[in-house]
């Protein structure tokens, strides 16, 4: 039977620096599911964000020496991971393809499939800057402060980047459903 | 037009007066990451663990060190090959540690044929790997081992397989997880048949080793930490 490792994430970085072969499969046991699910939503295309997920972790692997413990282990990975997406999205064209991955529906209205479906094509045009701050902050739940350390940026700025794509996302999809997005 | 000052942008942000921000945290999560993306990742991080421990050259500073297997459209699928290199955990446990690589097409090819050219020389079409996906018990294992032994061992495992899998239906992934076992174990057998399978309820690999005449099974995670001990075994198993 697989037993958890009581571990928390500082320790276990610490202990796969020191060498522990297995701490560094520990994080990402943990962490997995949170970081597919910030590269999809910051590639927009599954098969970007599964090449751009498993960088993301060799990445870390390699540099853990260099993560300082100032802050948590999520908000480094975050931070590689979506660093990651970005430059598997510069070698590509962008296109404005909708994801093909099929979302969990937990029965709630704003997750109808029409407005869902919609929310991922005008993220897809809204700009970078600004759907990154709304993916880490609205969609990933992250602190502002979270979200600053992880895109390198002051929390003003996340806050403004917030602000302006909500504005022009809540502008596109007015267009489609009137205010019947809300 | 007035510029929005420090004070509004804060407002305007803790407000959200669009609704737009209580739209996006109320999109559903896309779920658990695929377990075929997993075990390639896992893969990756075990050629780099392994490569360190070795002091080889990092296995994923050649790209070829991921098991690349691309959830993909049709069309998109249709341009590619499932693309496995992996470090082999095993190979630490049998005196090497090895690139391995190997292409299973995405045809009906059989790819545990396919994938015997990744293990090292003298496990070259020494390995087999089935899917029963029966559950093993602690107290029949030789039995049922036996019953695996006489099913099929010479089994294969298709590429769609291998893509529902991921690495551990390779021979060589399966290896990697089978070297928990030992060294000893796994020098210069005759065979090696690996089951996917569970092991009282839990999922599981189950090995059987055949070397001069006899065969002996095990039962390991599938977790495949290195440092993980077998379930069970060794059992002596009668054919």
């Amino acid at each position: 039977m697989t037993q958890v490792d009581p571990r928390d994430d500082r320790a276990l970085m610490a202990a796969h620096v020191a060498g522990d072969p297995d701490a560094f499969g520990e994080l990402f046991r943990r962490h997995k599911d949170r970081m597919w699910a910030v590269a999809l939503r910051t590639c927009n295309d599954p098969e970007l964000a599964a090449d751009a997920v498993q960088d993301g972790f060799i990445s870390a692997f390699r540099r853990a020496a260099s993560y300082r413990g100032d802050a948590q282990v999520t908000t480094w990975l975050h931070r590689i991971v979506v660093n990651a997406c970005l430059d598997r999205l510069r070698r590509v064209r962008p296109t404005s393809e909708l994801p093909e991955y099929d979302l969990a529906d937990r029965h709630d209205h704003h997750a109808s499939t029409v407005v869902r479906l919609d929310v991922q094509e005008a993220l897809s045009k809204i700009p970078k800057a600004q759907r990154l701050a709304l993916t880490l902050v609205d969609m990933e739940g992250l602190s502002v402060a979270e979200a600053a350390t992880t895109l390198e940026v002051a929390e003003g700025t996340i806050k403004s980047r917030c602000a302006r794509g909500r504005a022009a996302l809540a502008e596109l999809l007015r267009d489609k459903h009137g205010e019947g997005y809300r | 037009m007035n510029t929005p000052t420090p004070r509004d942008v804060d407002r305007e942000f803790e407000e959200d007066p669009t609704g737009i921000g209580a739209l996006l945290r109320a999109q559903p999560d896309p779920g658990p990451m695929p377990a075929a993306l997993a075990d390639r990742i896992t893969a990756s991080l075990r050629a780099e663990r392994d490569a360190a421990a070795s002091g080889v050259a990092s296995l994923s500073e050649h790209r070829s060190a991921a098991i690349h297997h691309r959830d993909s459209t049709p069309q998109r699928r249709s341009n590619r090959t499932l693309r496995v290199v992996g470090g082999l955990g095993a190979a630490a446990a049998i005196g090497a540690v090895a690139v391995l690589g190997y292409q299973a097409s995405q045809s009906s090819t059989p790819a545990t044929n396919a994938g015997q050219s990744s293990l090292p020389a003298d496990l070259q079409g020494k390995v087999f790997v089935q899917n029963t996906g029966a559950n093993y018990t602690r107290t029949s294992l030789g039995t049922q081992a036996a019953a695996l032994l006489k099913s099929n061992s010479s089994g294969t495992l298709d590429a769609d397989k291998v893509k529902q899998l991921g690495s551990i239906a390779t021979p060589a992934g399966a290896m990697s997880c089978a070297s928990s076992i030992g060294a000893d174990m796994l020098n210069k057998p005759d065979k090696v048949t690996i089951d996917i399978a569970k092991f009282e309820n839990q999922p599981a690999l189950v090995i059987v080793v055949d070397r001069d005449g006899k065969s002996t099974a095990w039962a390991v995670s599938r977790d495949c930490k290195s440092s993980q001990k077998p379930l069970a075994g060794p059992t002596s198993v009668t054919t």
